[in-house]
């Protein structure tokens, strides 16, 4: 049944895709941005790749903050030429991509606005796949802090596509320790929340409820891509649950009062959920998450080789420079994960594998051209995940 | 202090002890300065030293940091970490205080530093989903090569100070050595050469005094008597020749006189 009507919806787009997919930056590539002595040369390095002319028009000196933002530009350009092509049932799919960089967006307004930043100053700073109409309307007038979150609340709940996030997080944080989630919430009471409230924590609450929502939605769309983006997205929060935390293992995230805290940003879905995250919920220091880690050898692996890192910060100041944190293993298991996705055809996974991909290569990028400007080019190998490495 | 060169002060004994102990005093406090200046110049040079090793120390540690924010940026999934920690940081966890230190009499400013680690919760959840641990250990980085920062802004206001202080000590030791002390030289030096010509003004008075009392006795002896008396004037005369004083109108008085010839003789 796919096999036939696939391509009557969804060819074109998935065409397109697949030919974005060759202009990924080669083995070849990254050697000759490796040689790079400044951040000009690679602006002339980068020109023969399939980015192009793109950073023509900077003037010099470059930053490496200039060259990451114009490669996120390129992508987002890329994506809404790719969404404009497409028709329900993928454009919510895209949507939903588009829509977790509109989360950091939002977080990212809020806490400017919480410091009364200037809207210009917020503007430069938003993440150009995360836009989305009523954005320019908060960020043009400048409004101060009370007043404006009502109309801040109205706009976020109403008219975006994250509304029903917001309102799920809002009615979470408003409860106390012992009540139940009240029913619904006042306008007016928003902004006195969102100030007391950790934006960290709530930008990771919002997230999860995301990647919530995406997994019900990719599993309602069945065949192939249920099997897919299913499997990637019960990875991404097994991921989660592990960044999580690994991170939280250190700070005042992990001791007993706060445990709850923690444990609410735990997706309800995943290879690990329900036995393994019942046994993290109780965790609070190494040996009790090696002890919750048993049953799963993989994550099992990579605790052990990333626990050097964790434990010199809390003892001693170990050698930064060469240890591995969870998040490189990771990216490198994303990224091949991603790559599995494109050798599946008719199914949606590929175009977020794409976009997941091209962020990898930008934060290649970035993290070449930090090395040439600290003029520790060796250290790039290290660190950087070549992507559709071919195999021999 | 003698402002015009020495010619007012009275040359007398007393004015004579003054500017002696003027000098003594002079001469122990150029030496005490000269000891202050080495004393200080070495100092100086450790200081020199000390600042050009922790110059070199700040600069590996600021590029640690560096190095670990890129590292932070990696993990953080690629999202701009540096606008949201600005936006998080609230209140200084890093103080500074100023004490005042005494080295070898001058007193230089030094900083302490001191470091409350509770003021940093407000970064601590930063990156909780992502790169939190990486973000934390940029902090560390960081905050270690602020503590080489601050020894550093020590060292070298202590540089700073000890600079001004040794030129004004050098001017003083050099003011002394070639403008007080010869002055104060030069005084005595003029007050002894004043009170020695007054002692034989003195002399030779006395001398003339008693020559113009005996002069009313025999006039043959008077002739010799008054030879002599010349030859011995003259021969005064030429010691205050070479003296260089005024000595013309001294000769020139005892012709009214040369009929006395009494030979008291005066101490």
């Amino acid at each position: 049944m796919e096999l036939s009507m696939f391509n009557v919806s969804h060819g074109f787009t998935e065409a397109v895709a697949r030919g974005l997919r060759s202009g990924f930056l080669g083995v070849e590539d990254y050697r000759r941005l490796g040689t790079c002595d400044t951040l000009e040369d690679m602006r002339s390095a980068l020109e023969e790749t399939d980015y192009g002319t793109f950073l023509q028009d900077e003037p010099s000196p470059l930053l490496v903050s200039t060259i990451s933002k114009k490669c996120y530009e390129k992508l987002a350009d890329e994506f809404r030429y790719l969404k404009a092509q497409t028709v329900e049932p993928l454009t919510t799919f895209m949507d939903f991509i588009a829509r977790e960089k509109m989360i950091d967006n939002v977080c990212m307004i809020i806490q400017g606005a919480l410091n009364n930043k200037a809207p210009k100053e917020l503007e430069e700073k938003i993440h150009p796949l995360g836009i989305f109409e009523g954005m320019k309307v908060i960020m043009s007038e400048s409004f101060d802090v009370q007043g404006g979150f009502d109309d801040v609340y109205r706009i976020f709940l109403v008219d975006t596509p994250i509304g029903p996030y917001f309102e799920e997080y809002l009615k979470e944080a408003d409860r106390d320790k012992d009540e139940m989630a009240r029913a619904g919430i006042e306008t007016s009471q928003v902004g006195g929340i969102l100030t007391k409230q950790d934006l960290e924590i709530m930008k990771t609450s919002l997230k999860k409820a995301w990647l919530e929502d995406f997994y019900s939605f990719v599993m309602s769309q069945g065949g192939t891509t249920a099997e897919v983006m299913g499997h990637i997205l019960k990875m991404e929060a097994d991921f989660r649950v592990l960044l999580v935390t690994m991170n939280a293992l250190n700070t005042n995230l992990s001791t007993e009062s706060s445990l709850q805290d923690r444990n609410a940003l735990y997706p309800n879905f995943g290879y690990l959920y329900p036995e393994g995250t019942k046994e993290l919920r109780k965790v609070f220091n190494d040996t009790t998450v090696r002890a919750a880690l048993e049953p799963y050898s993989k994550y099992l692996q990579y605790f052990d080789q990333v626990k050097d890192f964790y434990d010199a910060e809390s003892g001693g100041r170990g050698q930064g420079t060469s240890f591995q944190s969870i998040e490189d293993l990771i990216y490198a298991e994303n990224v091949h994960m991603y790559e599995m996705a494109f050798e599946q055809q008719y199914h949606f996974g590929i175009f977020y594998a794409w976009v997941k991909l091209r962020e990898q290569e930008i934060r290649n990028i970035r993290w070449i051209a930090n090395m040439v400007v600290l003029n520790t080019k060796d250290h790039i190998d290290d660190t950087i995940v070549p992507i559709f490495q071919p195999r021999m | 202090m003698s402002q015009a060169g020495g010619q007012k002060p009275a040359a007398n004994r007393m004015t004579l002890q003054t500017f002696k102990a003027r000098l003594g005093g002079a001469s122990k406090g150029f030496k005490l300065l000269k000891k202050k200046r080495d004393a200080l110049k070495a100092k100086f040079q450790a200081l020199l030293k000390e600042i050009v090793d922790t110059k070199l120390k700040v600069g590996e540690g600021l590029k640690d940091g560096a190095f670990s924010l890129a590292k932070a940026h990696y993990a953080s999934s690629g999202d701009d970490i540096a606008s949201t920690v600005i936006e998080r940081a609230k209140r200084p966890s890093i103080t500074t205080k100023l004490y005042p230190d005494n080295v070898a009499g001058v007193s230089i400013p030094l900083f302490k530093m001191s470091y409350d680690a509770s003021k940093d919760s407000s970064a601590q959840t930063l990156g909780v989903a992502c790169g939190g641990a990486v973000i934390n250990a940029a902090r560390e980085t960081y905050r270690k090569a602020v503590v080489s920062l601050v020894k550093l802004a020590s060292l070298q206001t202590a540089f700073h100070t000890l600079d001004e202080e040794i030129k004004m000590t050098s001017r003083r030791v050099n003011a002394l050595e070639y403008v007080l002390i010869p002055r104060i030289e030069d005084i005595i030096h003029y007050i002894t050469q004043e009170m020695d010509e007054q002692a034989r003004e003195e002399f030779f008075r006395v001398k003339k005094v008693g020559r113009g009392c005996a002069s009313s006795s025999s006039p043959s002896l008077k002739t010799e008597v008054v030879e002599k008396k010349k030859v011995k004037l003259q021969k005064e005369k030429d010691e205050m020749a070479a003296a260089g004083k005024r000595t013309e109108a001294a000769i020139d008085a005892p012709s009214m006189l040369a009929t006395k010839k009494d030979e008291d003789l005066i101490f």
